[in-house]
């Protein structure tokens, strides 16, 4: 199918981004990649479409203390690459090669796949996991106003975030992970690079603030149980049980066996 | 004069394009390179795949106009590729071209895994996962494998010439310690949520305590229906007879997908049992696809200024849409709506405005199952 019609903008960088998405019904796209086949089925029908992939200032990273800053232009691909500095340990390049296939990688973006919040999206739940934080900016009377969030906090359902409307996500800050960190992840595609339809990670910090078990691919946000008890597989069952009183119990099945899986491979660093 | 350029194989093309017009259509109908073929429209399916400034892409997820300024390369133009000669005799070697649909994708992508791994041994099995995202309907990857390994086999020694891909820049965001961290709504205060299959549809009921006088509750649900109705995010009403009959909207939004279910209906009330009832029916004109459903609501008393309140929420869908549903998902969000209602219905309660929330709704079910029925037809 093809879309309905809509305006094509450009902005000449990200003051001027943040502006024009204050006119109308105005879609910012990056790469494209999620939101493509939505206005490809006239799921989505934005007036507008912000090109936000070209802006330069989303287009960088750079390593700061205590962590990586990347962009939210960056794709899939360059993390794959090995074009921004791997603070994890190989965990940013691996995760990112298991996203989809490489011709979607080349386009799609971290700071799209997290905006959209597709809840089988790999990044959320990973980076979730990590304690990764996004900085979102907005235009202000005093210039522009900037804020930083968990991403549990961003992710607030199934693709539903904390941004407001006229509010872009310009970047993604990912914590430094120390060498003795253990992490696992793993996720059951009915066909390779397929969206999943259930995923886990589990992420054991040698240092900081200890366990973190993220499920996945859930019908809403994704479920962070952190601290002493998270690691207590007896403790999964009844989360889930809670989040989702009227969820059946094969998808439940289903959902610890691939949680014991990322648990194994955090256990044995097998990838 | 139109000053939007693309380079397409090495030619400079004016833009002149509405922005709804993918790169695929462009390159077959404008131009008529037809070699870049057009399947799914989906990124599934692999057959548009082009490259684009280095790096393979799918056509069919990129708007022409949003291509100013990109180098983008067609499968027409490889004749003085050195890996791409080697992989097209290797695909006649192997017989690797079947049907002939999927092959120039096959190819871009093939070239792009060659130009990768070329100088390293790896298995047939990573070679498939990198063909994941090309379909080939005959189902004949074997002789793709093949040939593939074949030209893989011939680089052990010598590497493709492969133009360095752009390195990235400095971010620079200044003092991140000065970006203040924000902490969202927790999600652990929600209603507990019960949902159960009724009928050909679905019952969400979700049971909350509110911090008033059960018979002031009443007389705001009974005298104040409009505003009890605004409560729920996305619902309008317009039009409330004496009779109970009612007309308005439902706006359906989650994330990029948005509709609007004009419909009407009735309102009852029961004063003696402290229950009502709406029902309504619509459709949405664009998406052509109808909904009914029945927004319930009872409340009983828990002490002299607390009551307890019962909202159920039951809907089917019809139309297009009713094959696409997935359970999980409406509970999500269904529970979010009540969620929400409840706090608006307590803002009301104490004389503020609603918040200013975005609507949620059912679209994005469809969008989930869609997805999975699009899965199994490819």
């Amino acid at each position: 199918m093809k879309p309905q019609a809509f305006d094509y903008h450009r902005a000449d960088d990200l003051a001027d981004a943040c502006q024009k998405m204050t006119a109308g019904e105005v879609r910012p796209i990056a790469g494209g990649q999620s939101l493509g086949p939505m206005l490809n089925l006239r799921l989505a029908r934005p007036d507008a479409l912000l090109d936000v992939a070209i802006l330069r200032e989303l287009r960088g990273c750079q390593r700061i203390t205590g962590g990586v800053l990347i962009g939210a232009a960056v794709t899939h691909a360059e993390i794959e690459d090995g074009l921004v500095p791997d603070n994890t340990g190989g965990i940013l390049p691996r995760i990112a090669r298991g996203i989809a296939y490489r011709a979607v990688r080349s386009r799609g973006t971290i700071g799209g796949s997290l905006a959209h919040a597709d809840p089988a999206a790999d990044w959320i739940t990973t980076l979730t996991a990590l304690g990764a934080q996004v900085i979102l900016q907005r235009p202000s009377s005093r210039g522009s106003a900037r804020r930083r969030m968990y991403l549990d906090d961003f992710v607030t359902g199934a693709m539903q975030t904390a941004l407001s409307p006229d509010e872009l996500l310009i970047a993604v800050f990912v914590p430094d992970v120390a060498a003795d960190s253990r992490f696992g992840y793993f996720k059951l595609c009915r066909k390779t690079g397929e969206l999943a339809h259930a995923m886990a990670a589990v992420f054991c910090a040698a240092t900081g603030d200890g366990q973190r078990v993220v499920f996945g691919a859930l019908p809403g946000a994704p479920l962070l149980l952190a601290g002493g008890d998270a690691l207590d597989q007896a403790s999964w069952r009844g989360a889930l049980a809670e989040r989702y009183p009227d969820m059946e119990e094969a998808d439940i099945t289903v959902r610890l066996h691939v949680m014991n899986k990322a648990l194994k491979r955090s256990q044995t660093h097998e990838q | 004069m139109n000053s939007k350029v693309v380079t397409i194989n090495d030619r400079a093309v004016p833009l002149d394009v509405e922005p709804r017009r993918n790169l695929a259509d462009f390159v077959r109908e404008d131009l008529l390179l037809t070699g870049t073929h057009v399947g799914c429209e989906q990124g599934i399916c692999g057959a548009c795949t082009v490259v684009r400034d280095g790096r393979p892409v799918r056509s069919c997820l990129a708007w022409a106009v949003g291509c100013e300024g990109s180098n983008i390369r067609t499968i027409e133009a490889y004749d003085d590729d050195s890996v791409m000669i080697r992989l097209r005799e290797a695909f006649s070697a192997e017989h690797a071209l079947q049907c002939g649909f999927c092959t120039p994708g096959m190819l871009i992508t093939a070239q792009d895994i060659v130009r990768r791994f070329a100088g390293q041994t790896i298995d047939d099995e990573r070679i498939r996962y990198e063909l994941s995202g090309n379909l080939c309907r005959c189902t004949g990857y074997v002789g793709i494998v093949r040939a593939i390994q074949r030209v893989l086999a011939g680089y052990q020694d010598e590497k493709p010439e492969v133009a360095p891909l752009g390195a990235l820049e400095t971010l620079d965001l200044g003092d991140l310690d000065a970006i203040p961290v924000e902490e969202g709504a927790s999600a652990a205060g929600r209603a507990a949520t019960r949902s159960q299959v009724d009928g050909n549809g679905r019952r969400i009921e979700s049971t909350f305590e509110l911090p008033h006088p059960p018979a002031s509750v009443w007389t705001v649900l009974r005298d104040e229906l409009p505003s009890v109705v605004a409560c729920l995010p996305g619902a309008e009403l317009t039009r409330l007879d004496d009779d109970g009959t009612l007309a308005g909207f439902f706006n359906v939004k989650l994330g990029p997908v948005a509709a609007r279910i004009a419909g009407e209906g009735t309102a009852t009330f029961d004063d003696d049992t402290w229950q009502g009832r709406v029902d309504g029916q619509g459709s949405d004109s664009r998406s052509n696809s109808r909904a009914k459903g029945s927004l319930s609501f009872q409340l009983e008393a828990a002490g002299e200024a607390q009551c307890q309140m019962t909202v159920a929420i039951s809907f089917e869908m019809s139309g297009a849409l009713a094959q696409f549903s997935r359970g999980g998902l409406v509970e999500e969000i269904v529970s979010v709506l009540i969620e929400q209602f409840q706090a608006n219905f307590d803002r009301h309660m104490a004389g503020e405005a609603p918040l200013e929330t975005r609507s949620l709704g059912l679209f994005q079910l469809a969008w989930m199952a869609l997805r999975r029925w699009l899965r199994r037809l490819l």
